[in-house]
């Protein structure tokens, strides 16, 4: 998961910046649904990987604005329909506790590659920049593509939009309001079940979206919906589940971790992600964010 | 069949006797033929299936130390991968450089991957749910990256090819020549591991660890030392994988960090939901289906074997929770505790 060669100096920072951006992306998805809806969702990568061989399908030969909004929207419907389904492939379940849960989704992981594979073929896809942001900045006098500004500048409005949507609109308030107790939400005339399904199928479009987002940057290939599962899974134990703010700062600071240790020791960058992880767990084992209480997780 | 008779049990337990000793004879008929075609496999079919038998050993122990974990404990493993490929990396390197006796080296497998396994307990013990999965999955990684980057040792991402041929005792006495002596070794240390790790289950550790899974505060308050039980099930867990990572360094004579990799991991996990959580024996059920599988139907429809190894696992997830072992064991209702596996 190189980011390119990069000698270490303040355009490390901003191309930090740029993967935490996309990390949060990623991890504001999950969180959602981890938070929302309680249910770890192992396919959160798939997703990624569907949205992210999407973009190469739809701007693999060169797209412009118009093709990039284009293939977003395309991603954003995807997306919410495969969060959807997953949604009502969980209700079965409802009674069963976390694992079975989790486990119908690493399932659903497993057969989604197979059948992304199928598809798209196991070659490995580098997909260019859209036309206007294909070109490049100076950023502390060292050249900088412009599509990395503009991937952190996505990462703060969609983060800025998730905060906006959940803590002052009346749709954030009733999905809130799910999670306090099912019960006094249904007694409000709101059907919980459809309240979960819109959370799944918001998640899922996050995730397909940031496949898009991401694909010039992380490429379309077999095996990106580990990787990028794995790095969001970082984040929201880093940051705390279930917490937006903690996705929003532990993508930061995962980004810079991870950018800095692919510069600074190649061969030890995995250690040094997940060794982050780990300080964070044995200091907080919840997480910078997460709520006190260990019996939610 | 088996609901009728537990039920009937409860209200007259002495008229049941002798039905329930037939079929307690049926079983242990069952059993003993099965260990007889186990044992009498390499003198009746051909060498291939020896090897799909071998690989199917093998997986079996590496699922029945994360049956243990999960089942009895309630601790869910993403890295389990990583104590079978601590086993496999040091049978390894003492068969190349010690000795050739497999005793060595799988005793030295399980008390490497044992005493990891009880270091990375003591940090993850105190972890529930995805923060238990999470750190189990980044130790997995480190060793997954050690394996690969800590060249002089472990050959990088090459691997050691060339383990020589492994013998019970010295190189002169007892060489394992024959690739039905090493099935009849690997047969013999599942069988006795599987009866151990049995034993375990039943004993007043294994209770107490079910216990623990279902009310941890409970038994807290009643003065038990849960973190200590979680630490040491982790340990024990960890060294059975080691032990299968040592019988995989000798019947394949090859390591290599795939043995320390998500995939396998995730791979062990399939194998225990297909067979049964906490049943033990689901263990090597599940990995002979996914060994099959992966081997044999999956020659029809190539590349294929993942697609419906992921079918099968979420087929079973929703109509057999409990797996095959489960199936076999009947309907009868389960209490509730052992669902919530994620402790």
């Amino acid at each position: 998961m190189s980011l390119g060669n990069l000698d270490i100096s303040a355009v490390t920072v901003v191309n930090g910046l740029a993967m935490g951006a996309l990390l949060l992306l990623i991890a504001g998805g999950l969180s959602l649904i981890y938070g929302q809806a309680r249910v770890l969702n192992l396919a959160h990568g798939t997703f990624f990987m569907v949205g992210a061989y999407l973009a190469h399908t739809m701007m693999g030969a060169g797209a412009g604005l118009m093709g990039l909004a284009a293939t977003l929207l395309v991603a954003a419907i995807v997306g919410a329909l495969m969060g959807g389904l997953l949604s009502l492939a969980m209700r079965p379940l409802s009674g069963r506790g976390p694992l079975d849960q989790a486990l119908v989704t690493l399932g659903v992981a497993l057969v989604a590659a197979e059948i992304v594979s199928t598809i798209w073929g196991n070659d490995v896809h580098s997909i260019g920049a859209p036309a206007p942001f294909d070109g490049s900045v100076q950023v502390f006098g060292s050249s900088f593509p412009v599509y990395r500004v503009v991937v952190i500048g996505l990462g703060v409005a969609v983060a800025a939009a998730i905060y906006w949507g959940f803590d002052r609109t009346n749709y954030g308030a009733v999905i809130r309001a799910g999670v306090e107790d099912r019960g006094m939400l249904a007694a409000t005339g709101r059907n919980p079940s459809i309240v979960v399904t819109s959370v799944f199928a918001l998640g899922g479009a996050l995730a397909a979206v940031s496949g898009v987002i991401g694909a010039p940057i992380l490429g379309a290939r077999p095996g990106i919906d580990n990787e990028v599962l794995i790095l969001g899974l970082i984040v929201v134990v880093v940051g705390g589940l279930g917490s937006i703010k903690g996705a929003f700062v532990g993508a930061v600071l995962i980004g810079q971790v991870q950018v800095l240790g692919v510069a600074i020791m190649p061969a030890a960058a995995s250690f040094l992600l997940f060794a982050t992880m780990g300080l964070m767990l044995l200091v907080r084992p919840t997480g910078m964010f997460g709520a006190v209480s260990r019996r939610h997780a | 069949m088996s609901a009728t008779t537990a039920s009937r049990r409860q209200v007259a337990p002495q008229v049941q006797r002798s039905p329930d000793g037939v079929r307690r004879r049926v079983r242990v008929l069952l059993v003993l033929s099965l260990l007889g075609l186990l044992f009498a496999a390499p003198l009746l079919v051909d060498s291939f299936t020896v090897v799909l038998l071998m690989q199917i050993l093998v997986f079996g122990l590496l699922a029945l130390s994360l049956d243990f974990l999960l089942g009895q404990a309630g601790m869910a493993s993403l890295g389990q991968a990583a104590y079978f490929a601590l086993g496999a990396y040091t049978a390894a390197i003492i068969a190349s450089h010690v000795t050739v006796s497999v005793v060595v080296g799988a005793l030295a497998g399980m008390v490497v991957a044992g005493f990891a396994a009880l270091v990375t307990g003591f940090f993850t013990a105190r972890s529930h749910g995805i923060f238990l999965l999470m750190l189990t999955l980044a130790f997995g990684h480190l060793v997954h990256s050690a394996a690969i980057s800590w060249t002089d040792v472990t050959g990088g991402s090459n691997g050691m090819a060339g383990i020589p041929r492994p013998s019970l005792l010295t190189e002169e006495q007892g060489v394992l020549g024959h690739d039905a002596f090493v099935y009849w070794y690997l047969l013999v240390v599942a069988l006795l591991t599987y009866l151990a790790v049995r034993r375990i289950s039943r004993s007043t550790f294994g209770v107490t660890l079910r216990a623990t899974q279902a009310n941890e505060e409970r038994m807290r308050s009643l003065g038990h030392r849960t973190v200590a039980y979680r630490v040491a099930a982790f340990g024990l867990s960890g060294a059975i994988a080691g032990l299968a990572g040592s019988l995989s360094a000798v019947m394949h004579r090859f390591v290599s960090p795939a043995d320390a990799s998500f995939a396998l991991s995730i791979l062990v996990l399939v194998m225990v939901i297909i067979g049964g959580v906490g049943s033990l024996w689901g263990a090597f059920v599940g990995a002979a289906i996914v060994v099959v599988v992966q081997n044999q139907i999956a020659a029809f429809l190539p590349g294929r074997a993942l697609l419906l190894l992921g079918l099968l696992f979420i087929v079973m997830v929703y109509v057999a929770p409990r797996g095959i072992a489960g199936l076999v064991a009947g309907r009868r209702p389960r209490r509730r505790e052992e669902q919530e596996v994620v402790g």
